[in-house]
């Protein structure tokens, strides 16, 4: 019983060891990455492709609702129309 | 049973509840993107200063979400809240963070800055401001203390204005004294008359000492000692939780130094100029006698163009360089960490005791006032009825 603990304890410790590895091998290629440096927007979407993507989308939405109707009529989603956050 | 009844009761209002069509629009969902963009040259300062605060335990690895700066950020979030940033939030309004600029920058000119560097940044800072002074209205709980014993006033002044100098700049009377003087210098006998300069001087209590007596390390420990040898034979427990607070406070205050941003301003290129252009920092406190006395006026005086002609000083500068041996790096965060450690738990502290100091403030008020819930401003309708 004692040994099952110890040897718990012990597989907890080392997993925290690698977790710890881990992060600071992360942040010493953070550190290293040295690329030369590029245009702010070449960079923006290096780092995070993604987020670029989804401006895209929200532009196009908002270009819908903007111009695909005719003047004078709302802009906005329906008043009461429950719209999924962002996560 | 109760299961079944539910599953029949939302089977059969489905339809009912349904009372439009489904949206044509859909919003892409972010999951796994990381919501804050930060360029390389924020993340390598921010890894170097986040390995150093993993070795000394303040960053933990279950921070890292794939981002240096958020990584630093959870650390440093995390050591705020344990030291009693949150407490010391109800009473002090101002803020402290770690950042590679001196200046307070929008996003356009911190881009255009970093366009004409060629390398991340080497240095780090830790600056603090204060965005409003908070009012402590001192006088009733001086009168709480003297009715212990007639030195504990001055005591415990000394005492808890000495604790606040290490994190702030301090307005109290000495400094209304200091303006009211300077602005009597221009003016004349009639104007003097109208003036409330001259009774700046003349407010201050016989309990504290004369305005023109400076704290120093000295006096302050001194109060400290008589504070201790007192407290334990302190009747009221108002008095013996006042004291009981300033000299927590003070056991963390002692030992460190107000870090002014002139201090660097030799080892950092454009410090000297930016100060110099800038108004002086902002106050985290105001020690009047009662709201709306000739100490308050004195500070309204003072304080009514700060900042509004040119950009403030921070009220507190301390520097990380990143370009040297771990163990030097370590040794340098962890000399700014106890620093700021060291301000939260003083500041939790001084926050206790400027809320009991409020709260003596309004029963003064409570009692002293003679007919409870008069204004002091004519309301619109009184002003009609006359």
């Amino acid at each position: 019983m004692k040994r099952q603990r110890v040897r718990r304890k012990q597989r907890v410790t080392r997993r925290e060891g690698d977790q710890l590895a881990s992060v600071f091998q992360a942040l010493d290629c953070v550190i290293r990455d040295d690329a030369k440096a590029s245009t702010p927007i070449e960079e923006q979407l290096r780092v995070c492709p993604g987020a670029f993507k989804v401006g895209e989308l929200v532009g196009k939405m908002c270009d819908n609702l903007r111009y695909g109707r005719e003047c004078g009529e709302r802009i906005l989603p329906p008043a009461g129309l429950v719209l999924p956050p962002f996560i | 049973m109760r299961r079944a009844h539910l599953a029949a009761r939302r089977a059969r209002s489905t339809s009912v509840h349904l009372i439009g069509n489904a949206a044509t629009i859909t919003i892409p969902k972010l999951k796994g993107i990381p919501c804050r963009f930060c360029s390389r040259w924020d993340q390598q300062p921010a890894a170097a200063l986040g390995k150093s605060l993993l070795r000394l335990g303040i960053c933990r690895p279950e921070d890292w979400t794939g981002n240096a700066v958020d990584f630093v950020e959870r650390g440093f979030h995390r050591f705020c809240k344990e030291n009693g940033a949150e407490d010391g939030r109800e009473i002090w309004q101002g803020s402290v963070w770690i950042t590679d600029s001196l200046f307070r920058m929008s996003e356009l000119e911190y881009y255009n800055s970093r366009s004409e560097t060629d390398a991340p940044a080497d240095t780090l800072f830790l600056l603090a401001e204060y965005e409003a002074a908070a009012s402590i209205p001192i006088q009733a709980a001086l009168m709480q203390l003297e009715r212990e014993d007639p030195l504990l006033p001055s005591a415990f002044y000394l005492a808890f204005v000495s604790s606040l100098h290490p994190w702030m700049r301090v307005y109290d009377y000495t400094d209304a004294c200091f303006h009211a003087q300077i602005m009597m210098d221009d003016l004349g006998k009639d104007e003097l008359k109208e003036s409330f300069y001259p009774k700046v001087a003349a407010s201050v209590p016989k309990c504290l000492p004369p305005h023109t007596t400076d704290i120093t390390r000295k006096s302050a420990s001194n109060a400290a000692r008589f504070l201790k040898q007192r407290v334990s034979s302190l009747q009221r427990s108002v008095a013996r939780n006042l004291v009981t607070d300033v000299l927590e406070m003070y056991c963390q205050s002692r030992g460190n130094q107000h870090h002014w941003p002139s201090q660097l301003a030799e080892d950092i290129p454009g410090l000297e100029d930016f100060l110099s252009d800038a108004d002086d920092c902002g106050p985290g406190c105001a020690i009047t006698w009662y709201e709306d006395d000739v100490i308050s006026a004195s500070f309204d005086d003072e304080m009514q163009y700060l900042g509004q002609n040119a950009a403030m000083q921070p009220c507190m500068l301390l520097r990380i360089r990143l370009k040297q041996r771990p163990q030097q790096l370590d040794r340098e965060v962890r000399q700014v960490f106890n620093y700021v450690g060291a301000m939260l738990r003083s500041l939790r502290a001084g926050a206790r005791i400027v809320s009991r100091i409020r709260e003596l403030n309004d029963e003064h008020l409570r009692e002293y006032r003679k007919e409870p819930g008069l204004q002091a401003q004519p309301s619109p309708t009184s002003i009609r009825n006359e």
